[in-house]
């Protein structure tokens, strides 16, 4: 199972063109994945700090290359996708796992007097004090088969994003769905010519559709705060069933049916949330919490129309009562989100929040209807990621 | 041969022996005229008592026509309820009291009817004065008081003294009609209303009806037919062996047919006073009551307009009233008057009681008329009489078994005269053997009597029953689930709530 996966990951990475870096749960744990692509590399280093490392050569051996480098430390890749695989349990790092690439130079280096060790020999990196893990000049590095020369400074180094650990700001606009077509009953029965008169009515919603705009700000190492408002506005369905006790004799229902269309479903959340964020390269989690205040406005079925006349066996339908409700109830909300911070400030955000309030409808005759307000929800959108 | 000679003639050995008084029966009463400001001076010579909710307010008012002895000239009298068990006399403040001072003596009239001849929801009331035939027709203006639209209503001012007056839709076109009985042999009148408080004169009447010295006037659904048939009282007996009585079956179209020798009735005697129709015997039909002055006869119907004598009463008078006084569920019998109630066996056959309080009664009684005026779900009994004071008598049975129904016709007709009203156990409407007692809504009564129009049944307590109306036109209204007891309002234009 364990080898479908990593290979479902290789696939998956290797299908883009962009590295990526990637959070696995298994078995409750958290193991880091890192791909990395090589390509026309003489020479490559990767430094591994903290955390001991698999390296996978490709996709098509997985079981042996997890076996031959697991290890720790700087270790070598091989041209084309590597996949990285810490493993859980280590030491937790100081600094995240830093790999770096180094490509090598356009045009053969100058020969250097250090002999390169041999090309399939890991050579181990200076200490990985600095940020971006680039080799030292003095380093020795893999150097591509002749000719032999020392390593100079890299031409070009590239690094993965910066960790959005850094950004202490963010901004996001999502567009969201709920995850459930809303569904509701209400009956309502009542006292008629001695007997119970009863109106069922069953409310569908289409799926929820709506906005989220929001903030975060983190405040202090990976916790901080945030808020946002969620807009959604819905026309609702209803369909009715009526059973009339006749007003003269028992136990003879008139019944009818019928159906309204377009009832207005607005509710808009103003979250407040705290949140802790977990960074992996570029990618950060958010999870999230806190109360929400929900301004709702809700028109329901509350009664039915009919004529009936002399001698009263049937009636004839003649429409609905239709009652407008606003809400202010209180609830909460938790969630999570992730965002893949892809240049500049500008990231995908993707999140899932859960959110519900009570809210308690008062019918003009007295009645009362409890409803919730919510549910959940998947946002997708942008997100602008600031210092 | 026919079994019912032989059936009429063991009913009438029978009932031969008298009714056994009964000293500890269930009916109590309490003299409360002067408590109750029944009582007044002029409050005495009274030939005529109608009760109705003139005002509207769930309180029955009380109208008494006064006339003749002991001293002429009096005016009639409307006595408003107050609430409380109390009255005020509000005769000349309404405009009704008919006053006939300063030498107009011949205002004084017999009878008068609470109707509502525009289908405006409220009693209208017409008088015929007896003596000189200036017949007053007031349109209820709503807040209490009334206004006399006589002078345009195409009733005719003809001297023919009148005594019985009744209301009733006769040709079955929502709007209430009108008959008058008359004196010395006068041919009655009937007039058909036109909803707007006009008349116009009816059919002529046969051979019996003018031979008669006529009396009590009703318009009862005697057949169970549908239609408002007519019957009639009177003195000055004819040759013939029926006696002085009139039934007039309703043609179904406003028509009369001298229906009295196939009634199978016979009531010999110098003057019958008066008639009164009930369901004695629960079988959900109209049996008869007829009154005169020396006896009292219960006839038994059964059906197509055919009775079979029952019961005779060795007392009479003018009137007799049929009421459930003890919410036993069957009509007991008090004859205007008297000082005795007729227990209803629940069979139709009536055995007399002495109740408690029904003491002062005046002197030759005439009139006495049946309402809850204390609303305390009981009927009282208001009796006036010629030659002494009118007199009210509260009914202290207190039960919590009634069941009162005030009728709202389908054109808006307070009263719904000539509506029947079926009383059965819950969840058994038109079952005959769950019947709880039947009533017809009715203008007038007896001799110049009027009961209220809010019907009453006793039943027992607590329990839920089905109150099924049906109208003259046809239509009928169910009340479900009322449990007693209880006020209930029934009005087919109304819209339909529990």
């Amino acid at each position: 199972m364990k080898r479908l996966f990593l290979l479902l990951l290789v696939l998956l990475v290797s299908a883009g063109s962009l590295r990526a870096d990637w959070l696995i749960f298994k078995n409750g744990l958290a193991s880091e994945v890192l791909a990395v692509e090589l390509t026309d590399l003489a020479v490559n280093t990767v430094t591994l700090t903290g955390q001991r490392w698999s390296v996978l050569q490709d996709a098509v051996d997985i079981a042996r290359t997890r076996r031959a480098n697991r290890m720790s430390g700087d270790t070598r890749l091989s041209p084309g996708w590597n996949v990285l695989v810490g493993v859980p349990g280590e030491p937790a790092p100081s600094s995240p796992a830093k790999v770096s690439r180094q490509a090598a130079p356009a045009t053969p280096p100058p020969p250097s007097p250090v002999p390169a060790p041999p090309p399939e020999a890991p050579v181990l990196a200076p200490p990985p004090e600095a940020p971006m893990l680039a080799p030292p000049p003095e380093a020795p590095v893999l150097a591509p088969p002749p000719p032999r020369a020392p390593v100079p400074a890299p031409a070009a180094t590239t690094s993965l994003p910066k960790p959005s650990r850094q950004q202490r700001f963010a901004v996001y606009v999502n567009g969201a769905i709920g995850t459930e077509q809303v569904r509701f009953e209400e009956t309502h029965s009542f006292e008629l010519f001695s007997e119970q008169a009863s109106i069922d009515s069953v409310y569908r919603d289409p799926k929820q559709r709506g906005v989220e705009l929001g903030g975060l700000f983190r405040v202090k190492g990976p916790f901080g705060v945030g808020a946002s408002v969620e807009l959604f506005q819905n026309h609702r369905d209803a369909v009715y069933s009526a059973s009339i006790p006749h007003p003269f004799f028992f136990d003879r229902f008139r019944q009818f049916s019928g159906a309204e269309s377009g009832l207005t479903s607005q509710e808009t959340a103003v979250h407040l949330d705290a949140f802790v964020t977990k960074t992996w390269g570029p990618i950060s989690i958010d999870v999230f919490g806190g109360p929400s205040w929900f301004f709702t406005k809700t028109e329901l079925l509350v009664d039915v129309l009919y004529e009936e006349a002399f001698p009263f066996d049937t009636v004839e339908p003649r429409g609905t009562q239709l009652q407008v409700f606003e809400n202010r109830p209180i609830g909460f909300n938790v969630g999570a989100s992730a965002t893949y911070r892809f240049g500049g400030i500008f990231g995908l955000d993707m999140g899932l929040r859960y959110s519900k309030a009570k809210t308690t409808l008062f019918i003009n005759d007295g009645r009362e209807i409890q409803l919730d307000a919510g549910g959940l929800r998947l946002g997708a959108g942008l997100r602008f990621l600031f210092p | 041969m026919s079994k019912t000679p032989t059936l009429l003639f063991v009913a009438s050995v029978l009932s031969c022996a008298p009714p056994t008084a009964r000293a500890d029966g269930p009916f109590r009463f309490t003299n409360v005229t002067a408590s109750s400001r029944f009582f007044s001076l002029r409050n005495q010579g009274g030939h005529g008592v109608q009760w109705a909710d003139v005002n509207g307010d769930g309180l029955t008012d009380v109208y008494v026509t006064n006339i003749f002895a002991p001293n002429e000239d009096r005016p009639d009298l409307f006595f408003v309820n107050q609430g409380g068990g109390v009255f005020h006399e509000r005769g000349a403040i309404a405009g009704i009291s008919d006053d006939g001072f300063f030498g107009r003596l011949s205002e004084e009239s017999h009878a008068a009817v609470f109707a509502d001849f525009d289908n405006d929801g409220d009693y209208d009331l017409f008088n015929a004065h007896t003596w000189s035939g200036n017949h007053k027709l007031y349109r209820n203006d709503g807040q209490g008081g009334f206004v006399d639209v006589s002078e345009n209503s195409g009733i005719e001012i003809d001297n023919r003294e009148p005594r019985g007056v009744a209301a009733g839709d006769v040709n079955g076109d929502g709007y209430l009609d009108l008959v008058v009985s008359s004196w010395e042999n006068i041919q009655m009148q009937l007039y058909l209303g036109h909803g707007d408080l006009t008349f116009e004169r009816g059919t002529q009447f046969g051979r019996r009806a003018a031979k008669l010295a006529q009396q009590g006037i009703m318009l009862v659904d005697y057949d169970s037919d549908g239609d408002i048939d007519l019957v009639l009282t009177g003195h000055e007996p004819v040759k013939d062996a029926i006696g002085p009585i009139a039934l007039y079956r309703n043609d179904g179209a406003g028509g009369f047919v001298d229906a009295t020798e196939q009634s199978g009735i016979r009531f010999v005697d110098e003057g019958v006073n008066g008639w009164s129709f009930g369901d004695l015997d629960g079988d959900a039909d109209l049996d008869a009551v007829i009154v005169s002055k020396q006896r009292t006869r219960i006839y038994r119907n059964i059906g197509e307009g055919r009775f079979l004598f029952a019961q005779e009463i060795d007392r009479g008078n003018f009137t007799a009233v049929l009421a459930d006084f003890d919410h036993d569920g069957d009509l007991d019998l008090y004859i205007g008057g008297g000082e005795a109630i007729f227990a209803n066996d629940g069979n139709g056959r009536f055995e007399r009681h002495a109740p408690v309080g029904i003491v002062g009664t005046g002197n030759d009684g005439r009139a006495t008329a049946v309402a809850d005026f204390d609303n305390d779900g009981d009927l009282d009994i208001a009796l006036v009489s010629k030659r002494g004071a009118n007199t009210l008598f509260r009914n202290d049975h207190n039960g919590a078994g009634w069941l009162r129904v005030r009728l709202i016709g389908p054109g808006g007709q307070a009263g719904a005269y000539g509506t029947k009203v079926y009383v059965y156990d819950s969840r058994h409407v038109d079952d005959p053997n769950h019947l709880r007692g039947f009533r017809e809504a009715r203008g007038a009564t007896g001799y110049c009597s009027q009961n209220d129009a809010e019907l009453h049944f006793g039943v027992p307590a607590g329990q839920a029953y089905e109150i099924k109306a049906v109208f003259p036109n046809g239509t009928f209204f169910i009340a479900k689930g009322v449990t007693a007891p209880a006020r209930v309002v029934i009005d087919p234009n109304a819209p339909l709530v529990p």
